[in-house]
């Protein structure tokens, strides 16, 4: 009898598991079969003779997202639909010593982890998740306990600097278990292809802009972390963006664009409607201004004001883009020292080794403060408490303080001067997926001694007269490398991606840039201006900011110029386009920033297209 | 009198032309938008230096649907629609123009040859769609201007070539072909359904543990394509097609990757096969991996072999199909296996092969090649290639060679691409028919008069590709997925696995003896220059004297470790 009683509870037993399984929640059901998968792999996937792997972490981005683009009032696509992928991270080794930060060209290594998700079943079906979890980390396993083995000999056929024999693969990171509730909207896709139509339809009146383009990308959704150091975490990721590119010729070729990004957190943060129509035909007048606007043809070497746009662009690209600036990224191990023409495209110029010494302006500190939701009313999209690798950024973290460097963004991945995470490795889309980076979440920029705006442009006027120049520089707007449109000249995303290479140091083209008369202060809009490496020098000749503050969101893209590859591929591989590149990131700048002295040339273009032949048959 | 009478006819047939155009286009916006840019292009485009003689625009309005399963789960669902525009220019005249081949300039070739991605917006919206046609027609006449200059002086510095046809054939091009708006009632694809039936069909992939990949999809297509040219052609068509997939991979200890797979195409998803019949091939597809894993591997062989139906047709397709596209008997990179070869016999005299893209469906198989006209407006011809074992014609698009000056209307592009010839449906005949059973006899007589205990039976095949240059051996390589071994002494026949078929294809060709009385048809997209096309090849089995096999390259990686979680379904 008592059998026959056990007998019952473990049948009741096992049908309350199977239940669980299959009718928990869905974030129930995702993370038990993450855990469970995980927990068998931990125990029992082994090759003979190889390492074991000692931590496994596994993403899941369960994404819903709609894509409308639309042109001249009329949709061109317009798209909605889930998305739910899986990226496995297996390491070989210990902290100490793991296949990873090592290049090896047959293994693909770090370029290629990553990149790679796998799709998840749509449905919460835990056997289904399950299965894609095990096919994947058991090609992962193989793959790394190999790698392993060809990085040890590696390392012993090399001389490695006693600094990078003492680099540890991998940082410690508390455990956490932190899930935070979804973030929901509604995507109304009529409503956001009817005004998709409106704004584009706004250009209609314009012939001299020859080519212009909206999107519109929401993306909702969960983004879990397990690993196998027992960290659980789910978070929500959203994001609304719309942006508007146009593009023209100068009467003499030059290549013209413009844009106006939104970059939000839901739809509702979003101006509304008629603030947009408003910005976008401004938008369509500046373009046909610069279109007549004299080319500048001077080299000048002098004071320059940046304001509102080009702050933010000027700071987020020349200090946290393209794994440059405040970033570190670890310097790779290479198998093949052929290999290593890769590591100046992949590796950018982070100031790491400069932890410690001065290289902004006294006047200047920068915090990240990536728990911080909002700037004066405005959301920010580079608000997250939680990052991709399942780590808990501070609330706050001098970057640096009056000019003198503190830290700087890392992830889980060891560098010199850094002794653990702090929680930066981002969340970036790509295209049509996700993956992650080392990136800024929100950047606080503050100055001592700010003056109020109006001071600015007379302080400039006095230093350029005090250099005895003929006029003074303002930038007001500079190309944003979020978000472009395509044309022929640039359409080959080769050359962008030489271009890519070029740009370190640099900063994008101006699209707003004015001479200023030093005798009434009247500017006139330039074209053709491109503005000179702006070196750590440079920005330690920031002499004056204003101290009216505000909060500029746009995707920073990392990875020197391969994202434009990766851009280029999408558009032939007839995978879906989100037409969204980037870590989401918030810049709490200044709104105007006076630097003491820098160059502005004319533009050196390696190509020049000629004018249409045929006139636009818009607008007339 | 006379003159008014002539001059009255000509406002007749003036009023009647302008009559026939206005009521083809009334029915579609987009036609006129696109007839109307290009007209107005032209007009403008015609007084430059270098102008334009010809011009054409390509409009694919695709709509598509898809569904993928893995083991039983939905990975993916969604329906789309886009409009792809594509535009070419020539510059020059149709001797010499800017498509004409630059010697030496293989990089410029490959890059010239890289798509153009222009999406139209998919309303009919004037000006969104003639904003995007001025732009693209602006970038395409750049080009075309520009590599035209090339041309004149790559010709001027090298050897006259060996084939010295134009560049643009001469056709009576003007063609009015409408057809109708598909009824979107008739085309339906119950999104909800299939995925369920996907479901179905690949969990039963689920049956055999070492299965650890499983894949079902589905994709159905509803395309109207736009042709103009400044030639008078205004082709409207229609072209839809479903294809379903079901594929599952198991690894044999030796960490070979054995993949099998089912493929179904039909006009309509309501012509697939039903439920039972798909779900007893997958069972028995199963069945066969399993059996696969624990099969023999194969030695290099050389010796006899019957090809089945399908791998007949897939092999047809890749050995020949792609050496008779004209364009490649032009090229002075190519191999041009068959260039000199018209009039000869290359297959026995009973063979003949033919392609029709006119044909829709054989033996109640839909066919994926049909078409009525092709990708640079041309009528699509049936072409006997080989009639009676003698090579007579290749596959023509408007790219002429020596002694072929016309296009026989295959002429084929993937959206965004250039066309090419290309192929359309193979067809495969013989007069002399012969049972399975007979074939079988002689490939044992044969194995027999060679002095070996065994021929081969191939059942199934993958795919292949060809290498058609002249830089590098001019081969091919078939990959086979189901290999039988039939042994001369009456043992029972044997599944083996690892082996892929090679050779060079007049070697390969001159072995080809008989052809079955069996029919069975491949349906596929086929990928080159011009991208993907839709193609098939129908073949009765046929029986070879001598084929060439080699171990086929592997995966060095372990099956899986751990065991496929999950439960085993009944």
């Amino acid at each position: 009898m008592k059998k026959k009683i056990i007998s019952i509870v473990i049948a009741l037993f096992l049908t309350l598991t199977l239940a669980y399984s299959q009718q928990g929640t869905s974030r129930d059901i995702i993370f038990k079969a993450m855990k469970d998968e995980l927990a068998r792999n931990m125990s029992n996937l082994a090759l003979e003779n190889l390492k074991k792997s000692f931590f496994i972490s596994y993403n899941i981005h369960d994404f819903k997202v709609m894509s409308i683009k639309a042109s001249l009032g009329a949709i061109v696509e317009s798209d909605e639909k889930p998305y739910r992928e899986l990226w496995s991270r297996i390491i070989v080794g210990d902290y100490g010593r793991t296949q990873e930060n090592f290049f090896d060209p047959e293994s693909g290594g770090d370029f290629v982890s990553g990149f790679v998700n796998d799709r998840l079943p749509l449905e919460d079906d835990y056997d289904g998740i399950r299965r894609v979890i095990w096919k994947s980390t058991d090609e992962m396993y193989k793959r790394a306990a190999e790698t392993y083995e060809k990085k040890i000999s590696a390392i012993n056929q090399q001389k490695l600097s006693a600094e990078d024999s003492a680099l540890a693969d991998l940082f410690n990171a508390p455990v956490v278990n932190k899930k935070l509730p979804s973030v929901k909207f509604d995507f109304n896709k009529a409503k956001w292809e009817l005004a998709a139509k409106e704004l584009s339809a706004i250009f209609d009146k314009y012939s001299d802009i020859y080519k212009s383009e909206i999107t519109i990308t929401f993306i909702q959704g969960d983004e879990f972390v397990v690993n196998s150091e027992e960290t659980e975490t789910v978070y929500p990721f959203t994001l609304a963006a719309v942006q508007v590119n146009a593009y023209t010729q100068a009467d003499d070729g030059e290549p013209l664009f413009d844009q106006v990004l939104y970059y939000e957190i839901t739809p509702d943060d979003l101006p509304k409607l008629e603030v947009m129509k408003t910005d976008v035909k401004k938008m369509a007048d500046n373009l046909t201004a610069l279109r007549k606007a004299p080319s500048f043809t001077d080299s000048y070497t002098g004071p320059v004001l940046f304001e509102e746009q080009a702050v933010g662009e000027m700071f987020s690209q020349r200090l946290f883009s393209e794994n440059e600036g405040l970033i570190v990224v670890r310097k790779l191990l290479y198998s093949d020292p052929k290999m290593l023409m890769f590591a100046s495209q992949m590796i950018g110029k982070p100031l790491d080794d400069k932890i410690g010494k001065k290289i902004l302006s006294d006047n200047l500190t920068i915090k990240s403060t990536p728990s911080k939701a909002d700037f004066e009313g405005k959301k920010l999209i580079g608000s997250y408490l939680i990052d991709m690798e399942g780590v808990v950024p501070p609330n706050e973290l001098i970057l640096v303080e009056n000019g003198n460097l503190n830290t700087i963004l890392n992830s889980r991945i060891p560098t010199p001067k850094l002794n653990a995470s702090n929680g930066s490795k981002r969340i970036q889309i790509q295209g049509s997926t996700v993956s992650s980076d080392i990136g800024p979440g929100v950047i606080d920029f503050t100055f001592t001694d700010a003056v109020k705006r109006d001071e600015l442009k007379k302080k400039l006027i006095d230093k350029a007269k005090e250099e005895g120049l003929d006029y003074a520089i303002i930038v007001r707007k500079l190309k944003s490398p979020a978000s472009s449109i395509k044309t022929k000249m640039d359409e080959s995303s080769i050359l962008s991606f030489a271009s890519g290479m070029q740009k370190k140091g640099n900063v994008s083209k101006p699209i707003a840039i004015y001479k200023v008369s030093l005798t009434d202060g009247k500017e006139e809009l330039l074209r053709s201006a491109e503005l000179g490496g702006i070196s750590l020098s440079t920005l330690k000749k920031i002499t004056a900011a204003s101290d009216k503050k505000f909060a500029y969101n746009t995707m920073l893209s990392q990875g020197g110029g391969i994202s434009s590859l990766f851009s280029f591929a999408f558009a032939f591989s007839g995978r879906d386009n989100w037409n969204l590149i980037g870590i989401p990131s918030s810049f709490i700048i200044p709104d105007a920033v006076l630097i003491e002295e820098m160059d502005v040339q004319k533009e050196k273009r390696m190509i020049t297209g000629k004018l249409p032949v045929v006139e636009n048959p818009v607008g007339k | 009198m006379h003159k008014k009478l002539k001059f009255m006819f000509v406002i007749f047939i003036s009023l009647f032309a302008a009559a026939s155009s206005s009521l083809l286009t009334a029915q579609d916006k987009l036609l006129d938008l696109l007839t109307d840019e290009m007209n107005r292009e032209m007009s403008v485009l015609k007084s430059q230096e270098n102008p334009p003689y010809y011009m054409c625009y390509r409009v694919d309005d695709v709509r598509r649907a898809s569904v993928n399963a893995s083991f039983g789960n939905i990975t993916n669902s969604d329906e789309s629609h886009k409009r792809y525009l594509t535009a070419m220019l020539r510059v020059g005249s149709n001797t010499l123009d800017n498509t004409h081949e630059i010697r030496g300039d293989q990089f410029g070739e490959i890059f010239g040859r890289m798509p153009q991605n222009n999406l139209l917006p998919i309303e009919d919206d004037e000006d969104a769609i003639r904003q995007l046609i001025w732009s693209v027609t602006n970038d395409e006449y750049r080009t075309a201007a520009d590599k035209f200059a090339k041309v004149k002086a790559n010709v001027a510095v090298k050897v006259t070539a060996e084939d010295t046809s134009a560049d643009f054939s001469v056709e009576n091009a003007k063609v009015e072909y409408y057809e109708k708006p598909l009824n979107p009632r008739d085309y339906t694809f119950d999104r909800i359904l299939w995925e369920d039936k996907l479901k179905k069909y690949s969990k039963i992939l689920l049956k055999e543990k070492d299965i650890y990949r499983g894949d079902a999809s589905v994709n159905f297509s509803v395309e109207r394509k736009y042709f103009i040219s400044t030639e008078g052609a205004q082709i409207v068509q229609n072209r839809f097609g479903v294809r379903l997939y079901v594929s599952a991979t198991i690894k044999a200890n030796d960490g070979m990757e054995l993949p099998l797979y089912l493929s179904y195409f039909a006009y309509k998803p309501e012509n697939l096969p039903k439920d039972e019949q798909v779900i007893k091939e997958v069972t028995e597809m199963v069945a066969k991996l399993k059996a696969m894993q624990n099969a023999p591997v194969v030695d290099p062989y050389t010796g006899p072999a019957i090809l089945s139906g399908k791998a007949a047709g897939v092999f047809f397709h890749e050995i020949f199909g792609h050496r008779i596209e004209g364009h490649r008997q032009k090229s002075e990179d190519e191999g041009q296996t068959f260039k000199k070869k018209v009039g000869e016999m290359v297959l026995p005299p009973a063979m003949s092969i033919i392609f029709d893209p006119l044909v829709k469906s054989m033996n109640d198989v839909d066919l994926n090649g049909f078409y009525v006209y092709d990708d640079e407006g041309m009528k699509g011809m049936k072409v006997a290639v080989i009639e009676n074992g003698i090579l007579k014609n290749f596959l023509m698009s408007r790219s002429p060679i020596d002694k072929f000056p016309k296009s026989n209307g295959h002429g084929r592009a993937q959206s965004g691409y250039k066309p090419v010839c290309r192929q359309s449906n193979l067809i495969l005949e013989t007069t002399t028919p012969l049972t399975r059973e007979h074939l079988r006899q002689k490939l044992i007589d044969e194995c027999k008069a060679q002095g070996i205990p065994y021929g081969y039976l191939f059942d199934d095949i993958t795919g292949g590709f060809t290498i058609t240059g002249r830089t590098i051996p001019n081969s091919f390589n078939v990959m086979p997925t189901e290999v039988h071994r039939i042994y001369v002494d009456g043992r029972p026949d044997e599944l083996v696995r690892g082996v892929d078929l090679v050779g060079t294809p007049l070697a390969m060709f001159s072995q080809i003896a008989d052809a079955g009385n069996d029919f069975e048809v491949f349906n596929g997209t086929c990928g080159a220059e011009s991208g993907g096309v839709p193609v098939s090849a129908s073949s009765p089995s046929i029986f070879v004297k001598r084929i060439e096999m080699q171990k086929k390259s592997k995966s060095q990686d372990r099956p899986p470790i751990l065991p496929r979680p999950g439960s085993i379904p009944e």
